[in-house]
């Protein structure tokens, strides 16, 4: 059964890796719903979190096949009961009518959007949620005039402990083999 | 090459003076151990070239015909020394010929080391001449791949090299190497990997796999075992030998499991799958326990999976995690090295006798052999056979000759019908199934194991993929035999046109040259053998030769290759005619 699972992979930061991750997707024609990478709290190491629609059984195979990238440290994968996530919206709305002004504001604060910029005819809202809640917010946004949507990829924490950190503390070699770490791609 | 984990951070002495990025290439190969190099020069790596000048006693540039035969000829000399194969190219189409030895190298986990030439880093990304984005070309056939852009970087990425190429489940690595690193000059200091961040090469068996794999195989009535390449680049062959006589277990070598025990050991049933024997794919069906070590049900051996032993518990022994539940779900998995996972689990498993199981498996063999394997290696009258040549050439080698097949019907021949006595005695491309691998590997095979007969086994197709590389043969003059078995078509396909696509012949005839004029016009030595009564003479010549020598032999034009288990259908569907 397809379901959406977050598949989270940490990394060293180098050149090149996000297109040997991402063939693991495309070898298999599996469609990545929506991808973000950024550096962890651990300098040097990098996060991609990566939403597919698949199996769980699918998700796995292609979890194991990312974890023997070289550069890879780890990855795992989550249902979305396990997880906590949050994606980023800007919505651009040129307003229709002046008269709409008002009653737009109140839908902003009414689902936490904050507004960036407002003059009498436009208004960029920032808003965070999960993509459905973001998507239903455009729709209430498309009765005020035209909407341009941008949203991010999603950001995810399990609401479990960090398997990262329970991982570096392993790796104490690190330091003592500085040359062999990722300290030469910087 | 491997590195102990035990040696973890003992750092070799270090070596230190300032050089070129050119000069420190060479230096780390020299300091790998490398004493041979498959390589073809041009514009991009010329620095590198121009450095090997001067080391010339050290390290043995072997100049190929073109790069995809530098590629095979390393990883056939990887196959029987056990440590990467190196190949030097040029940028561009030097780098981009690679791409099938890089392909074909991990499909079959073969360790090769690639350094290719690259434009100077101020004009990457250009399209400036023979530029190719190599990294990206290459990214999905390798397991791992680097451009290095300046000199500092280099003896720190090659150390990676050679020990991700050699570690854990092997594979090819390039490294793409800008021209101005080459030319830039760096404090030459090198130290061999100890280890690598975030990369874990060889898993440690759990205790608890162990213990439940040993109770599996403790209960087992039925127990079938299938041993693959991991057998033999771990080194457990001897291990995986006390097993499976302690425990009577009836065991099949994959295609490239194949000389990881002798194909006349007790134990030994032959190969599973496609065109493998009878009984290990009939009893695939009766098995209750299926072991498999150090290989991953490969679609050729299992045939349609679902119809694949569905009523056997299956233990998996191997190295790489993402191949444990691929294709079989386990019952029980080891994810370690086979040796070292086979030595712990060898002291908990019993003593068994199993007569009346190996009995359906001696029942089997002698139906095939009735049916098949007489019909080709001992035919009376009619058009030689290559079963046949095979055949006699096993008897005549003993089985310890290094045999080195291309792809095709020949491929299944050689691997059917050869008595393989002498461990790494076989070098093929299995997964990937490249036509034109056999000459320049066989070359490579030959520098591995200069005191072992090796001998190129090639369809009339096959050979034309590649036989340019007997221009390299000639100028190495090393003893590769060469028998090239002639039907005059491209003889698997045609099998199943005639088969599976109604004897619809599309493409599949070849109009060949005179292979013997070609191979004198590299003078190479050549006979042609049309008839029976020459074949075992003029092999005599060819074994005896000092000199490489190449035999071809005219054999029948329509031969097919059974046992067959037809595309999609289950293994236990075998088919013997």
């Amino acid at each position: 059964m397809e379901k959406r699972f977050t598949i989270s992979v940490y990394t060293e930061n180098i050149v090149g890796l996000l297109l040997r991750i991402t063939a693991v997707f495309t070898r298999r024609h599996i469609n990545i719903e929506s991808l973000t990478v950024s550096e962890t709290e651990r300098r040097g190491i990098s996060r991609f979190t990566i939403v597919v629609r698949q199996s769980e059984d699918m998700v796995n195979k292609v979890t194991k096949q990312i974890n023997r990238i070289v550069e890879v440290i780890f990855a795992e994968y989550h249902s979305d009961a396990d997880l906590i996530s949050s994606q980023l919206a800007l919505f651009k709305v040129d307003i229709a009518k002046e008269e709409y002004l008002p009653s737009l504001e109140v839908l902003a604060r009414q689902a936490n959007a904050r507004i960036l910029i407002h003059n009498n005819r436009r208004m960029v809202l920032e808003k965070t949620g999960t993509r459905d809640s973001l998507e239903a917010f455009l729709r209430d946004l498309e009765a005020y005039g035209e909407v341009e949507y941008v949203r991010s990829g999603r950001i995810a924490v399990t609401s479990s402990s960090s398997r990262l950190s329970e991982i570096i503390p392993k790796l104490p070699e690190l330091n003592r083999y500085p040359n062999y770490s990722m300290d030469h791609h910087n | 090459m491997n590195i102990d984990p035990k040696t973890n951070g003992v750092l070799t002495p270090a070596t230190t003076n300032r050089i070129s990025g050119a000069e420190a290439i060479v230096r780390c190969l020299i300091e790998e151990g490398v004493d041979v190099l498959f390589g073809y020069p041009g514009g991009a790596i010329m620095p590198v070239y121009d450095a090997l000048y001067d080391y010339q006693d050290q390290i043995n540039h072997v100049l190929v015909r073109h790069e995809q035969g530098a590629s095979h000829a390393a990883e056939g000399y990887a196959r029987i020394k056990k440590k990467p194969g190196v190949c030097l190219v040029t940028s561009g189409p030097g780098a981009t010929n690679l791409v099938t030895g890089l392909a074909d190298a991990l499909m079959d986990s073969t360790p090769i080391v690639c350094i290719s030439g690259q434009v100077p880093r101020d004009l990457l990304g250009t399209d400036a001449f023979q530029e190719t984005d190599v990294v990206g070309v290459t990214m999905p056939v390798t397991k791992w791949s680097y451009q290095i852009t300046k000199a500092a970087e280099i003896p720190i990425v090659m150390a990676k090299a050679f020990y991700i190429a050699n570690t854990g489940r092997p594979g090819p690595v390039m490294i793409d190497l800008t021209k101005n690193a080459q030319f830039e000059m760096l404090d030459f200091e090198y130290h061999r990997a100890p280890r690598i961040f975030s990369y874990w090469p060889t898993p440690k068996a759990k205790a608890e796999d162990i213990e439940a794999a040993a109770k599996l195989i403790n209960e087992a009535k039925k127990p079938y075992l299938l041993c693959g390449h991991g057998v033999l680049i771990s080194g457990a062959q001897a291990e995986l030998t006390e097993l499976i006589e302690k425990a009577s277990i009836p065991t099949a070598c994959t295609l490239q499991g194949l000389s990881a025990i002798p194909t006349d050991h007790p134990m030994c049933v032959g190969m599973p799958g496609m065109h493998g024997n009878y009984g290990p794919n009939l009893l695939s069906s009766e098995c209750d326990v299926l072991i498999a070590v150090g290989m991953r049900f490969d679609d050729r051996i299992t045939g349609r999976v679902d119809k694949f032993a569905p009523q056997a518990k299956v233990l998996h022994i191997e190295i790489d995690p993402a191949e444990i539940d691929k294709i079989m779900k386990t019952t029980v998995a080891i994810n370690a090295d086979a040796k070292e996972a086979l030595k712990r689990l060898i002291p908990l498993v019993e003593q068994r006798e199993r007569p009346a199981w190996l009995a359906q498996y001696a029942e089997c063999a002698a139906i095939e052999k009735e049916k098949i394997i007489d019909r080709d290696t001992l035919p009376k009258e009619g058009a030689i056979k290559m079963g046949e040549v095979v055949k006699l050439l096993s008897d005549k080698t003993e089985g310890k000759a290094v045999i080195v097949p291309d792809v095709g019907q020949h491929q299944m021949a050689a691997a059917r019908y050869y008595n393989y006595t002498e461990t790494d005695g076989w070098a093929t491309s299995g997964g990937l199934g490249t036509m034109g691998y056999a000459l320049p590997a066989a070359l490579g095979c030959k520098f591995a194991a200069p005191n072992r007969e090796v001998v190129a086994i090639i369809g009339d197709g096959s050979f034309q993929m590649n036989l340019q590389e007997l221009g390299t043969i000639m100028q190495t003059g090393l003893p590769v035999k060469i028998i090239i078995l002639n039907n005059n078509f491209l003889g698997m396909v045609r099998q199943w046109q005639q088969l599976f696509f109604d004897r619809r012949y599309s493409s599949v005839e070849l109009q060949n040259p005179d292979f013997c004029k070609i191979a004198e016009g590299f003078s190479i030595k050549a006979v042609r053998v049309s008839e029976r009564t020459d074949l075992d003479g003029v092999m005599q010549q060819m074994l005896d030769s000092k000199e490489p020598f190449l035999m071809e032999v005219m054999v029948e034009k329509e031969e097919n290759v059974f046992p067959m288990v037809p595309s999609g259908a289950g293994v236990a569907e075998v088919r013997l005619e």
